[in-house]
């Protein structure tokens, strides 16, 4: 069963980023797709988290290793496709919150580093992405209107569309 | 009208339900990055959730 989301459209022609097809399942909390590049084809696992607060969840995101059944967020695969891979996670956001629109989600890095290539992921699309999300940024236990530039210890996105 | 001919040519992501991938939702994959943000979100004030447009 194949779903084309139509309210991807006006998002991913301003994009301009190619992306990769994504796989789901069933209730949209966990995506699967296929990064390919020089190193060759490495499957990768976007996963919805259900946070212990109401209505948040957690995006974890890594390399997947189909034999354990594990994620591993600090992979580095250096498989010259960050920016198709960062659009494509975003593309799992607008879905996800297409099917939980109630929900916000919540992003942070495994490291300080990580943390900041998410920073860099978002700036990379904000002014597409605040035309459909709310963005926050987390500066300890509070969250904030989304600048870019500034250092931020997490990020929150509600929808609008 | 777009046809199934032209998927490959454009640049809409299709989202396919693979039911092989529901056995990934019976269980958290990355448990501490669940409890890193569980923590980081512990006593963190939400903003007030704003209407949709």
């Amino acid at each position: 069963m194949t779903y084309r989301f139509v309210f991807l459209r006006n998002l991913l022609e301003e994009m301009k980023t190619e992306k990769y097809h994504l796989k789901a399942a069933s209730d949209f909390t966990r995506f699967e797709f296929i990064s390919e590049g020089p190193k060759g084809t490495i499957r990768k696992l976007i996963e919805f988290q259900k946070t212990t607060r109401s209505n948040v969840y957690n995006i974890a995101f890594g390399d997947y290793d189909p034999l354990t059944q594990e994620i591993d967020d600090l992979a580095i695969s250096n498989n010259g496709d960050t920016e198709k891979i960062l659009a494509t996670v975003v593309a799992s956001i607008y879905v996800f919150l297409h099917k939980n629109p109630d929900a916000y989600v919540y992003a942070t890095g495994s490291t300080k580093s990580r943390t900041r290539l998410y920073r860099i992921g978002i700036t990379r699309f904000y002014n597409e992405m605040r035309k459909d999300f709310y963005l926050y940024g987390q500066l300890g236990d509070d969250f904030v209107d989304f600048e870019i530039g500034v250092d931020y210890d997490g990020f929150l996105a509600q929808r609008k569309f | 009208m777009k046809t199934v001919n032209d998927i490959p040519n454009q640049n809409i992501p299709l989202v396919a339900i693979d039911k092989s991938l529901d056995k990934l939702s019976d269980r958290v994959h990355f448990k501490e990055k669940l409890e890193r943000a569980n923590e980081a979100l512990a006593n963190a004030k939400l903003p007030v959730r704003k209407e949709f447009k």
